[in-house]
């Protein structure tokens, strides 16, 4: 494996150790502008001409930790035991309409959970988690779920 | 909305029910999804929606399809937006499946936005392998990128050229899906607009791209390796010609394409005085009127090894 794909994924594993007790067995990605992308352990290897990306968009790395994307959470959360906080009805509408929750939690980065969905990743002040959920992502209209 | 003269005159010579061509055309389709596995399963999904008040039948051929009828917004729900399914027509689900993309293959979409296919093959590889997904227009490859994302298929790599420059990557593949650009005339149900636009003169020229197209694919194919080749349309310039035209300039023998509780009819032989090899039989024409879906065309066909 090239050697710029392992260190990813330690540098990647080291940050989910941290912040949510887990490692996970798939290769990352290290962009020089923070973004980190996962795949199997074929992808980033694979030779082929005109790449536009490889693998999907796994998180963000910020200057006070890993912010996951939505797919990110979905692939950590089921095995994380830490920093996962759990949403009721009225806050999972909120979030999914993109708007930011007071909610006591630990500060940092979480993974926020509705029943068994992960639906992405927000960041805590310990009082107030920040949303981070895209726009083309974002429900105006819940009835689901 | 009115079928234009020349369009009656050249699809009776194409389909032989035409009345009920032409009815079954004008209807609206029926609303279809996917389970996407990767993400799901029916067991967790069906249930869920069925309690939210949508009508729901699975698809006669595959597994993981379904009709589903419901006031919301399909594409505006929360599992849609999780990826836990892709809204896809009914007929689209049939070329991955006579491909059957398997657990560690090598495989290219060469025309793939929006993504349809890509994230059901995905799926189908069960995240494994190489799934290369390319596309020639950033527009499309948007969606694509979106897509691929929203369905979580971490074993794809998008790419974007112009197809016919996979000449230039030999025996790479295990298997390829060409899902060409097409005058798509099986899509009409899906959009009114596609009959308005539609030209018997801009066949020759979109029949010429995909020949082109179906030997980049031949010659990326490792020996041995699969291809399967699809259209919306039921042009026989765009389906059997193009074929056949492979059958007569490359080390290839077509296989026939079955796909279960679907009827399908064989592929022309004889159109407007060109005629196409009897192995064309194997290839399948989809028509709207027969399983109420859109118009397709398939052909499987084996690179010699």
């Amino acid at each position: 494996m090239h050697k710029r794909i392992i260190n990813s994924k330690n540098k990647v594993n080291k940050y989910l150790e941290d912040q949510f007790g887990v490692n996970i067995d798939l290769d990352f990605e290290i962009q020089p502008n923070g973004r980190v992308w996962v795949g199997n352990n074929h992808v980033f290897g694979y030779e082929i001409n005109s790449v536009l990306r490889r693998g999907i968009y796994f998180g963000f790395i910020e200057d006070d930790g890993l912010r996951l994307s939505i797919e990110g959470t979905q692939l950590v959360g089921p095995v994380s035991n830490k920093n996962v906080i759990e949403l009721d009805r009225e806050e999972m509408t909120e979030w999914m309409r993109g708007y930011a929750l007071n909610k006591d939690s630990p500060p940092g980065y979480l993974i926020m959970k509705y029943g068994k969905n992960f639906i992405g990743c927000g960041k805590s002040n310990g009082e107030r988690i920040w949303n981070n959920t895209p726009k083309e992502r974002r429900i105006r209209n819940i009835t689901s779920l | 909305m009115e079928f234009k003269p020349k369009f009656i005159e050249r699809y009776s010579k194409v389909v032989d029910d035409m009345d009920l061509f032409m009815e079954f055309t004008k209807k609206k389709l029926r609303k279809s999804i996917r389970i996407n596995t990767l993400k799901s399963s029916a067991k967790h999904l069906i249930p869920l929606l069925k309690e939210r008040g949508w009508e729901i039948e699975k698809t006669p051929w595959y597994d993981d399809g379904y009709y589903v009828k419901t006031t919301e917004t399909v594409g505006k729900t929360m599992e849609h937006s999780l990826g836990y399914f892709y809204v896809q027509e009914a007929a689209s689900m049939l070329p991955p499946i006579d491909l059957e993309p398997g657990k560690d293959e090598v495989v290219l979409d060469m025309a793939a936005a929006p993504g349809s296919k890509t994230t059901q093959m995905s799926m189908m590889m069960e995240n494994t392998g190489v799934l290369v997904a390319n596309d020639i227009r950033m527009d499309k490859i948007r969606a694509l990128s979106s897509n691929t994302q929203r369905c979580g298929c971490f074993n794809t790599i998008l790419t974007r050229m112009d197809g016919r420059r996979f000449n230039n990557h030999p025996e790479k593949f295990d298997k390829v899906l060409i899902d060409a650009p097409c005058s798509g005339t099986g899509s009409i149900r899906k959009s009114w607009k596609i009959l308005k636009m539609w030209n018997p003169k801009g066949i020759t020229s979109l029949s010429r791209n995909q020949r082109a197209l179906i030997m980049a694919a031949y010659r990326t194919l490792k020996p041995g390796g699969l291809l399967v080749y699809s259209t919306c349309t039921l042009e026989p310039e765009e389906n059997e010609g193009v074929v056949n035209f492979l059958l007569e300039n490359a080390d290839v023998k077509l296989e026939k394409t079955k796909i279960k509780n679907m009827k399908m009819r064989p592929g022309l032989l004889e159109f407007e005085g060109n005629r196409y090899s009897s192995e064309l039989k194997k290839t399948v024409r989809i028509y709207p009127q027969d399983n109420d879906t859109g118009g397709f065309y398939i052909a499987r066909v084996r690179k010699n090894a």
